[in-house]
């Protein structure tokens, strides 16, 4: 050890963080009750607790969250975009297995992404968890047909503009309640019957843009940090 | 071994990070421990509004049985989305500094940056343009 006072330091926060565990925390139980889970389903057409939370009575945390991922995102492009480019970026042409094996994965992987998004209010999943799942259906098709296939494909599909136009539509659909008289971040449609498909819209648009703006970023992250390896 | 539960071992996986970040000098292994914290951070969240007989929070739940709180598993996809941000960014900046200075070895890299001020004079050590042209993207 070369650093004696940074090893006790670390050794005694790591003690001190453990020695909460002698005292037993102890959290009373509070479950919730069924009013209070009932009446959340049926304020916010959702009967997937977690999504009403998350989209119905704390919106203002999501729509930060949101924020945040795009700066992310925006923060790898630019430092990445500096850094020269891989000339012939990754493919596996050689494995067979994996080329067929893409073909079949992809549309399914694809399918649960989709379900994921859509019935993320009634069920477990969401906009996150689909688009990433989507992003990783994504990168299996660039292991099998190569990154630039795939680049020219998407940016055909205008891919990259749409990223930059949807966190500005998750803030409208935010601000959008203000124009119908309703407060501020508040859910806008009309609540259907709790665990319907379309018994929340307003759930149900938010899960639709997210899922897309994280399919989009992820895939965003990837590219870069596949084309722009560096050199050492 | 009643006292084994989630809020225990995320206390020791909040520990075990945390030693980690502090006395590890490689970059890339600083940053695994600080996903390890992150992940930590998750299982307590989790773990402190639910017990075992307890439901998952997805109506409708038969009459009697508990429901999970909700509110620490809304806010636990935030911690998750952040902490990919976080490691996303810091990865990209580790890997600024290794084309740099050929070292991920933290207290190399400070060194390395000490020297240069010195033989260069120079207030911007992490200035790339005296030394290097960024070389834009051919495409």
């Amino acid at each position: 050890m070369r650093h004696p006072a940074r090893t006790i330091l670390a050794i005694a926060l790591s003690l001190l963080v453990c020695g909460i565990v002698v005292f037993d925390l102890t959290i009373p139980d509070h479950p919730v009750r069924p009013d209070d889970a009932s009446l959340l389903a049926t304020t916010t057409g959702a009967s997937n607790l977690v999504s009403a939370v998350y989209l119905g009575a704390r919106l203002y945390d999501t729509l930060f969250e949101v924020l945040v991922f795009t700066v992310a995102v925006i923060g790898v492009c630019f430092y990445l975009s500096e850094r020269p480019s891989t000339a012939r970026a990754t493919s596996i042409p050689e494995s067979h297995v994996l080329q067929a094996s893409a073909q079949i994965l992809f549309p399914l992987i694809l399918l649960l992404g989709l379900y994921l998004t859509l019935f993320g209010h009634i069920s477990p999943g969401g906009g996150f968890s689909g688009g990433v799942v989507a992003a990783s259906g994504l990168l299996l098709c660039v292991m099998s047909i190569g990154l630039d296939t795939v680049y020219r494909r998407l940016t055909g599909a205008g891919i990259e503009r749409l990223e930059w136009a949807l966190p500005m539509m998750i803030v409208a659909v935010c601000v959008l309640p203000m124009i119908f008289g309703r407060p501020l971040l508040s859910n806008f449609l009309p609540v259907g019957r709790a665990g319907h498909v379309f018994g929340s819209p307003s759930i149900l648009l938010l899960n639709i843009l997210i899922g897309l703006k994280v399919l989009i970023g992820s895939w965003m992250v990837l590219h870069a940090f596949i084309r722009h390896r560096g050199e050492i | 071994m009643g006292w084994l539960n989630g809020t225990t071992i995320a206390m020791i996986l909040f520990a075990i990070g945390t030693t980690a970040l502090i006395i590890r000098r490689d970059l890339v292994i600083k940053l695994l421990a600080l996903g390890l914290i992150n992940s930590s951070g998750i299982l307590f969240l989790i773990s402190i509004r639910f017990r075992p007989q307890m439901v998952a929070p997805i109506l409708p739940v038969a009459p009697g049985v508990p429901i999970a709180d909700p509110l620490p598993q809304a806010l636990v996809l935030s911690a998750i989305v952040i902490n990919f941000a976080i490691l996303a960014l810091s990865l990209v900046f580790v890997m600024l500094l290794v084309e740099r200075y050929h070292s991920t070895d933290c207290e190399r890299i400070e060194h390395a940056v000490e020297t240069e001020r010195e033989t260069l004079g120079n207030q911007r050590p992490l200035d790339n343009s005296r030394t290097s042209q960024p070389r834009r993207d051919p495409r």
